[in-house]
């Protein structure tokens, strides 16, 4: 439905995407991972046709958007990660001028706003201006406004940040309603594991402008299948332990978290051992140990060396 | 393309500070100006200082009487009447008439009269600037004025006015008051033998002088309504811009762009909101000014049409001007460029002579001035006020619109094309 091949952009010397191709089927949820600066706005605004890439192709139904604009654009729903509305203006004044410019006219328009402001849950509130909501309410019109023209394809740009948890859940909810039942094609990115685990299919991740991985959630994860993550809780942090876990050739990652470390090992009985060997050597005092199964978030830190939020 | 015009008319009306920065501050410093700056303008502003004029008088019919009598004589007259004659015209003497003229109120203020025993002596202070203008009276005015309206023989008498630059305003009005001075003395001199009175002097009309216009002066009130009026709507080319680089910056340019909308549909938008809000500004300050204050009850119609006129182009000019803005703004994607503008706004003020009328000033102050916005718009509003004819203003007007045309085609150079297609 929605294919992009060998896409590429550079800003001057800097190359935001490169050589960049995935594929999005009707119907299909996926989730675009990768830490700042990685270059999914960049590629997002390539697919919105706002940006012209320098090389490749990007093609919707067999046709090239980058030929003819239009292709795409009637069907193409954007949730930008900004607030994309006149905050002065109320809900249903927003969706009102963006129902008109998307051709949207007389009553036609006015079931459109009855139907997504129904779908975000903000009926009641449609005549105060966007300025009094909370940041839930605004992200909750943010995504009708890019659902007033029923589109086919939704891209979401981070559509759930800052944001309290019952909203994001609402927000969740409503978006994996949209894909399930009315068949919509979704590319969702976020910082949020969880949520990209949930509502998508297929997850592409993305790091220096490239395609790192791709894959259903297990896919991903069989990645590490040879891997297991271990946290470690300590009394105190001591360099010199850090150093000695790195150096283990079982450990393929280590990252700091709260009184401890996390740990990227292959699978292997004697790990333990050493690692209690080397904290007893050193007067490091373990506190907790626990041997988990790799995440998602694991699996991005291994192919990208940084923490999704970094 | 109405829609994002309605779009911009809709946030405006719901933003307060916007509403007060285009409305009441303009009108609260029109209030307070007009009253506390009543002596700014007004006539004293726009009539010249009282100026000395030099006075020679040769005028004598004794030199040519006998030659006068004779030509009478030939033309039928009696030596008895022949002589009344010359008698009546020797009594009607233009200077003593002249000096009546020169001691009128109206005229007084304006100019002094110094006599010179000779025309060398007048010119001498001419150049010497001490007098701004010289009036001759020559040896044959009497005598002319004899041959031509009694004996119909000769052109009519003539008193020559001296000045150094003809075109100077005060030069132009003393020869308009010589001019009719001598058609009512001729008039009085073709008369004169009919009625067989000397002199009517009563009826006597030399002219006036009045302001450099045909209306009444400007009013303190007049003045600051259309300054502040024409220094509040250039904050209206910013507003306009620094709105459409917010909408970039929050993505709501985006969503428009994907919409069915081009970049130009957009920009030209913005050209007509900027020209919509502009023409609104201004009538709503015009007429809140006109019937709190009175300040324009009781102009004709034509200077409505012309209000109207340069309200039109001037409105163009701050809808153009909020297009270059917001094209260079999103060009750069940097509001700096805006809120420079923005903060220049107070020194094009004092450049249009906003704040003081810039008369009192060096001339170039005024030139640079009327090349500004705000100024070429207001010289050509206070042009109307004070009844120039179109043709008069209408190089300014001509400016705005030449200034309007290049901001446009610079800002639909300018503006980014997002879109492929």
């Amino acid at each position: 439905m929605l294919e992009m091949s060998q896409l590429s952009k550079t800003f001057k010397k800097h190359k935001a995407v490169d050589e960049l191709s995935m594929y999005i089927e009707k119907g299909e949820a996926v989730g675009l991972l990768g830490p700042n600066g990685a270059g999914k706005s960049t590629t997002i605004s390539m697919i919105s046709t706002l940006l012209k890439p320098n090389n490749g192709t990007i093609s919707y139904n067999g046709k090239d958007i980058l030929k003819d604009a239009s292709v795409i654009r009637p069907f193409l729903g954007i949730v930008p990660q900004e607030i994309a509305l006149y905050s002065e203006l109320s809900a249903f004044d927003n969706l009102r001028f963006f129902g008109k410019i998307y051709g949207l006219h007389g009553k036609e328009l006015d079931q459109k706003i009855d139907k997504v402001l129904k779908l975000v849950g903000l009926t009641e509130r449609k005549n105060d201006p966007i300025k009094d909501y909370s940041g839930g309410m605004k992200r909750r019109i943010n995504i009708a406004v890019a659902l007033l023209h029923d589109p086919e394809v939704l891209i979401m740009d981070e559509p759930t940040v800052g944001i309290d948890p019952q909203s994001r859940n609402y927000i969740l909810d409503m978006i994996n309603q949209l894909n399930v039942e009315h068949q919509m094609t979704l590319l969702y990115t976020s910082h949020y594991m969880d949520e990209v685990e949930k509502l998508c299919d297929r997850i592409y991740i993305m790091d220096m402008g490239k395609i790192v991985a791709s894959g259903t959630n297990e896919e991903l994860k069989s990645l590490l299948s040879n891997e297991e993550t271990i946290e470690i809780t300590v009394k105190s942090m001591d360099p010199l332990f850090e150093n000695k876990l790195i150096k283990h050739p079982s450990i393929k990652q280590l990252t700091k978290v709260e009184n401890g470390y996390k740990l990227i090992a292959s699978k292997s009985d004697a790990l333990l051992v050493d690692i209690f060997h080397l904290a007893s050597e050193l007067g490091v005092a373990v506190t907790g140990m626990q041997i988990k199964k790799p995440t998602l978030e694991d699996v991005f830190l291994h192919l990208t060396g940084k923490s999704l939020r970094d | 393309m109405f829609n994002l015009i309605g779009k911009d008319f809709l946030t405006l009306s719901k933003n307060r500070s916007e509403l007060i920065e285009l409305l009441l501050t303009p009108f609260l410093l029109i209030a307070i100006l007009g009253f506390a700056l009543g002596n700014v303008t007004g006539q004293t502003a726009t009539t010249p200082e009282q100026t000395t004029v030099g006075l020679v008088d040769q005028s004598t019919i004794a030199k040519d009487e006998a030659t006068v009598i004779k030509e009478l004589m030939d033309a039928g007259h009696t030596q008895v009447d022949a002589e009344k004659i010359v008698a009546e015209f020797e009594q009607m003497d233009p200077v003593r008439q002249m000096k009546g003229l020169f001691q009128e109120a109206d005229i007084e203020q304006h100019f002094a009269l110094q006599t010179f025993e000779s025309k060398e002596d007048a010119e001498q202070a001419l150049e010497a600037n001490d007098i701004s203008g010289v009036i001759v009276v020559s040896e044959i005015f009497k005598s002319d004025i004899i041959r031509a309206n009694v004996l119909q023989n000769a052109t009519n008498a003539e008193i020559e006015v001296i000045t150094q630059d003809p075109n100077q305003i005060k030069a132009i009005i003393l020869t308009n008051i010589m001019e009719g001075f001598i058609q009512e003395y001729n008039f009085q001199a073709t008369i004169a033998p009919i009625v067989g009175e000397t002199v009517i002097e009563d009826q006597r009309h030399y002219g006036e002088v009045v302001p450099l216009t045909t209306q009444d002066p400007i009013n303190s009130f007049e003045y600051y309504t259309l300054s502040m009026a024409v220094f509040f709507a250039l904050g209206i080319s910013t507003i306009i811009a620094s709105r459409s680089f917010k909408e970039k910056e929050s993505h709501v340019l985006a969503r428009i762009m994907l919409s069915k909308r081009s970049p130009m549909q957009y920009l030209f938008s913005k050209l007509v909101s900027g020209i919509l809000i502009t023409m609104i500004q201004l009538g709503i300050l015009f007429t809140l000014s006109t019937l709190i204050f009175g300040t324009f009850s009781e102009r004709p119609l034509s200077f409505w049409v012309g209000i109207v006129l340069v309200s039109c182009l001037f409105s163009i000019l701050i809808g153009s001007m909020g297009s270059l803005l917001t094209a260079i703004s999103l060009n750069t994607n940097d509001v700096m460029v805006v809120s420079s503008f923005g903060s220049s706004t107070v020194v094009l003020a004092f450049l249009g002579g906003s704040f003081v009328p810039l008369e009192q000033y060096a001339n170039f102050l005024k030139t640079l001035g009327d090349w500004t916005p705000n100024g070429a718009a207001l010289t050509s509003y206070l042009q109307f006020l004070m009844g120039f004819d179109i043709v008069d203003v209408l190089p300014l007007l001509l400016r705005m619109l030449g200034l309007s045309v290049i901001f446009m085609i610079i800002a639909v150079i300018v503006f980014p094309k997002w879109r492929l297609d």
